[in-house]
């Protein structure tokens, strides 16, 4: 069996998914607030979050209305959750390296 | 590569509000510009913001949902009350003494300014972050 | 982890191969044979193989300019190179066994 055919892989990379599809779905609410008849946009999972799941973009109907300060903070949110996964998928593989090859690091 | 689309929309939100900034420019400097009883003086202009349609829809997970940019366009408004002034030795004064000048309220082309380099800046930070995520997927495997 | 402590061992257990000694993990492979090294290269190089290949097509993906994950292209660029690590480790501790069995010998 490969060192890396591990499924934390393939969830860490599906949810790095469905964070960069958040990121374009903020920029899009962003750039459109003066929008007329702009429609803001949300995610929704199509499978629970625990499986590898899946997102897609759909209208947000809700009728509250949503601050410039609360888009720019679910952005930071998102943006960090897409770096701590980046940044630990980097040290899980720097782990398989050192035990599949133990002379170099 | 994906991370384009995120780009084009935060690039066009900027030029929008830039466009909006354009606008309470104008309006601003053409404020205090009188014009002669029977003709029609400098038309106060509003940024018309609209999605493009074509070319920068992106369509989503089998085009159900389009991400999609927003256009402005600088439109000179027709038909506004101008702004009347008493200032009978006015070369431009009609009969009673009234002058005429573009319907302009001061206070709203300000808060628009405002408003517009706020939204500017969200935009700015949403390409930031388009960036980031970008440099953050090229550093994985990394040491 | 969760494919975790096992699977890890038998790939230690495949990098420090001795000719006398351990199964490796997943193959059902009869070490008396005349052909079960030829075989354990195989299975390794298919494997290796299969995850450059997916690389490969990740990369040109990415150059043509189709809409790919960028995250996707390093992941899989990443499993490329520790299997191909593996790769030569396993064939350099096989290759020295075979050394020292064909030493032995004379």
């Amino acid at each position: 069996m490969s060192p890396t055919a591990s499924s934390v892989i393939d969830q860490v990379s599906a949810s790095m998914s469905v964070s960069s599809l958040y990121n374009q779905v903020i920029a899009s609410n962003i750039a459109n607030r003066d929008t007329q008849g702009y429609q803001r946009l949300k995610l929704q999972f199509d499978r629970a979050m625990g499986e590898a799941g899946g997102a897609s973009v759909t209208a947000d109907t809700s009728t509250a209305s949503v601050s410039l300060e609360d888009d720019l903070t679910t952005l930071s949110t998102n943006t960090m959750q897409y770096q701590a996964m980046a940044r630990v998928l980097s040290r899980y593989f720097s782990i398989v390296t050192a035990i599949t090859n133990p002379n170099r690091g | 590569m994906d991370y384009f689309k995120a780009t084009e929309i935060s690039a066009a939100g900027m030029a929008v509000q830039k466009a909006r900034v354009e606008a309470a420019a104008l309006n601003l400097a053409n404020m205090n510009t009188s014009s002669a009883p029977g003709t029609e003086g400098y038309r106060p202009v509003k940024a018309v913001i609209r999605v493009v349609s074509g070319s920068f829809a992106q369509a989503l997970n089998g085009g159900a949902v389009r991400l999609v940019a927003p256009k402005a366009e600088l439109v000179a408004q027709t038909g506004l009350p101008p702004r009347m002034a008493y200032e009978p030795g006015h070369p431009h004064a009609d009969a009673s003494g009234m002058v005429s000048y573009p319907s302009v309220d001061h206070t709203q082309e300000m808060m628009t300014v405002m408003t517009a380099l706020r939204s500017y800046e969200a935009n700015l930070t949403a390409l930031q972050a388009t960036k980031t995520l970008a440099a953050r997927a090229l550093e994985i495997g990394s040491p | 982890m969760e494919w975790g402590i096992e699977s890890l061992a038998a790939v230690a257990a495949q990098a420090n191969l001795s000719m006398a000694g351990a199964v490796p993990s997943g193959a059902a492979q009869d070490l008396s044979s005349p052909d079960a090294f030829a075989k354990l290269m195989g299975s390794e190089l298919g494997e290796m193989n299969a995850s450059v290949n997916g690389a490969e097509l990740a990369m040109h993906d990415l150059a043509v300019g189709k809409p790919v994950q960028l995250h996707e292209v390093m992941i899989s660029l990443e499993r490329a190179r520790i299997s191909v690590q593996t790769f030569v480790q396993v064939r350099n501790k096989l290759v020295e066994s075979y050394q020292d069995l064909m030493r032995m010998q004379l």
